[in-house]
């Protein structure tokens, strides 16, 4: 390789060429916030709502599994946002959130698994084929992964592997959030078998691309 | 490691005069630079790799300096782009090596077959064959069924220093049988 000085010098001539990014990274997640939420709402109209969703809204226990996916997203977003800096924009702590929000997702729905049945809960007809709620996630997550991904690729990431995560986690967190809202079934082992597991399979999906696609 | 705060902020100052196309002050920026990234290499790298892996440092800075807007302290950014390619350099170091390694197969035509038998020199039972059959017994009870001289004396009804001194006398007379 070149010496030092001759490095620093043909990287000097070169300093030209790029602007610092103006914008914190709280712009750059607000602005990724209000496409995901466009994408969300516009995949919701397709999908539709399910019909005893007023129902389904008095129920606390609903209530709360709906506001974590939706926690899962946004802090997916702000965490992949803060894994495009090298130093994490010097707020670390933030890049634990999302694994924070998806470890109370799996507390909630292993509480429920021990608590007695609601009324209210729709439950699925036994043998019922529920391989097309893993395929509706993913065919959601893809294109909110691949817009994260374009835009990790312009950052420095020095996290690929989480960063994929993150990027992966917010996507399919859309994908589960869309499909709880219009989707009649609140079987906790449905839910668990065709909603969660896959989610988590897509994200260490997400790792495998982040740590290759998001080299530098 | 970590020079003071004023240094800090030179370098801060000298990183922002060069995004604003400041030349000569983003080389001094780099110039000042590749010490910290050295020492902090060489916490983890030693030897001709150093040079290629601060190098590689500072290309890096210089790659992301999109992602450093001059206000947060800079020596955390530096450090966490200094710690990604040193690791990203060992990464590559230990599976260059794995690929590096001979497979055995390769060149198992030139080692020597261990598995069959190398000379009757070698062989127990021949040893075994140059002292008296009294020993012979010993010296199989003791060092091919692993039994102790007080075990063996019980057994052959000798007494346990009997059975010592027989076993010695035995593997010197073989050791004497097979001196070349």
């Amino acid at each position: 390789m070149r010496d030092i000085d001759t490095l620093v010098a043909e990287l000097s001539s070169d300093v030209a060429n790029k602007r610092a990014w103006q914008r914190a990274p709280a712009a750059l997640a607000g602005k990724l916030l209000a496409v995901l939420f466009i994408y969300g709402a516009a995949v919701q109209v397709h999908l539709g709502l399910r019909a005893d969703l007023r129902l389904q809204f008095a129920r606390p226990l609903f209530d709360l599994e709906i506001l974590l996916l939706a926690a899962l997203a946004l802090s997916s977003v702000i965490a992949a946002t803060i894994a495009m800096y090298p130093d994490a924009y010097q707020k670390p702590g933030w890049l634990k959130l999302p694994y924070a929000v998806a470890a109370l997702l799996a507390v909630l729905m292993i509480v429920q698994l021990a608590m007695p049945t609601d009324a209210r809960m729709v439950m699925a007809a036994p043998g019922m084929i529920a391989m097309h709620c893993a395929m509706c996630i993913g065919w959601v997550a893809m294109l909110p992964s691949l817009l994260l991904f374009v835009i990790l690729r312009r950052g420095a990431t020095v996290r690929p592997l989480q960063a994929g995560i993150f990027a992966v986690l917010a996507a399919s967190a859309i994908g589960c959030l869309t499909l709880r809202l219009s989707e009649a079934n609140d079987s906790l082992a449905h839910l668990l078998l065709w909603h969660y597991l896959p989610t988590l399979v897509f994200a260490t999906l997400g790792a495998v691309i982040g740590s290759r696609v998001l080299k530098w | 490691m970590i020079p003071p705060g004023d240094n800090a902020a030179d370098l801060r100052a000298l990183f922002r005069l060069g995004m604003q196309g400041d030349k000569a002050s983003y080389a001094l920026f780099l110039a000042q630079v590749a010490p910290l990234c050295r020492r902090a290499a060489a916490r983890r790298i030693r030897g001709a790799d150093l040079d290629d892996v601060v190098q590689e440092a500072l290309i890096s800075i210089h790659k992301a300096r999109a992602t450093y807007d001059g206000e947060r302290p800079l020596l955390p950014w530096v450090l966490s782009i200094v710690n990604f390619r040193v690791t990203d350099h060992l990464r590559k170091h230990y599976r260059n090596a794995g690929r590096d390694a001979v497979d055995i197969d390769l060149v198992s035509d030139r080692l020597s077959d261990v598995t069959e038998p190398v000379g009757d020199s070698e062989s127990v039972e021949r040893m075994l064959g140059t002292v008296p059959r009294r020993e012979q017994d010993i010296l199989t009870l003791m060092h091919v069924e692993g039994y102790t001289a007080k075990e063996v004396g019980t057994r052959l009804n000798m007494k346990e220093s009997a059975v010592k001194v027989a076993a010695h006398r035995a593997m010197k007379k073989i050791r004497e049988a097979f001196r070349p």
